[in-house]
């Protein structure tokens, strides 16, 4: 069995191939420990994620459960004051906010957007009040789509920030005990927690926006 | 236990918990540019407590308007 300063290496954590010494293995937990539950979070609205890639248009199709239901946004993305959108379908619940793919109509036609609805309760909704609009567009589809690429981004961005917080962790208290190695074994566990879902989605869409195309352009071929 | 950061800076999982969001939403208004962290010296992101102060006070009468 290899040695490290000194110690055995022997413990194994998740999704990293080498193996750690008893001091590496306690400053990787102290870490983990800290970032734990934002990672399940990550790992939960991961595996939303890939329901809302897998089947877009099945989010597109209004969702029974939200006939005649509406949410009020103080601003649109023009500026508009306190529009009222008709709910359309839910794509992803978080712990304290849904996140809502919403209708209205307009006067250049129906529009789509991507609503986040707060916790009414929460001190964010008492000020800010209680829905943003995320994204809006004109098809129900690329709207479901692109909210999903841009959870995507959401979720690498926040598993960044959660390795650049457990480095604080190890480089403050465990500076003595191998912190690149720890470091890379936590940042390889959440990489791979949001790097599968990065590649995934990316190519899925593209095949879907294609294979859409492909049969728009068959159908404009045959009413010719 | 709370990474050591600035001591008027706010852990993004602390900030959420004062907005009583989730931080998968902070993130998001980060990315929306309407709430605005700090680097610290290893790289996190933080939330200074001026800017949890702004987000908080910020268009207080709105709602009932």
């Amino acid at each position: 069995m290899l040695k490290r300063d000194g110690q055995l290496c022997k413990y194994t954590v998740p999704d990293f191939v080498g193996k750690l010494t008893s001091s590496e293995f306690d400053s990787y937990n102290e870490a983990f420990g800290v970032i734990k539950d934002e990672f399940n979070a990550l790992v939960q609205v991961k595996d939303n994620l890939k329901e809302l890639t897998t089947n877009p248009s099945v989010f597109a199709i209004p969702d029974d459960r939200y006939t005649n239901q509406s949410v009020q946004t103080q601003h649109s993305e023009r500026g508009d004051l306190n529009l009222k959108w008709d709910i359309r379908s839910c794509l992803l619940k978080l712990t304290h906010s849904e996140i809502l793919l919403c209708e209205r109509m307009t006067a250049e036609g129906k529009q789509y957007g991507v609503v986040e609805r707060y916790d009414k309760e929460s001190p964010f909704a008492h000020v800010n009040g209680n829905a943003r609009v995320l994204l809006v567009g004109d098809d129900p589809l690329e709207v479901v789509q692109d909210c999903a690429v841009n959870a995507e981004h959401t979720l690498r961005f926040m598993a960044s920030n959660m390795v650049a917080r457990a480095q604080t962790i190890v480089w403050q208290r465990y500076a003595n005990q191998n912190p690149a190695r720890v470091i890379r074994a936590i940042s390889d566990r959440c990489a791979r927690a949001v790097g599968e879902a990065h590649n995934e989605i990316q190519e899925q869409i593209l095949e879907q926006r294609m294979a859409r195309r492909m049969m728009q352009r068959q159908g404009m071929g045959q009413s010719v | 236990m709370n990474a050591e950061t600035d001591n008027s800076a706010l852990a993004i999982p602390e900030a959420a918990n004062q907005l009583g969001l989730d931080s998968f939403s902070v993130y998001m208004l980060i990315q929306s540019d309407l709430l605005h962290p700090q680097r610290e010296r290893l790289g996190e992101l933080t939330i200074p407590q001026n800017e949890m102060d702004r987000l908080l006070k910020r268009n207080a009468a709105s709602p009932q308007q």
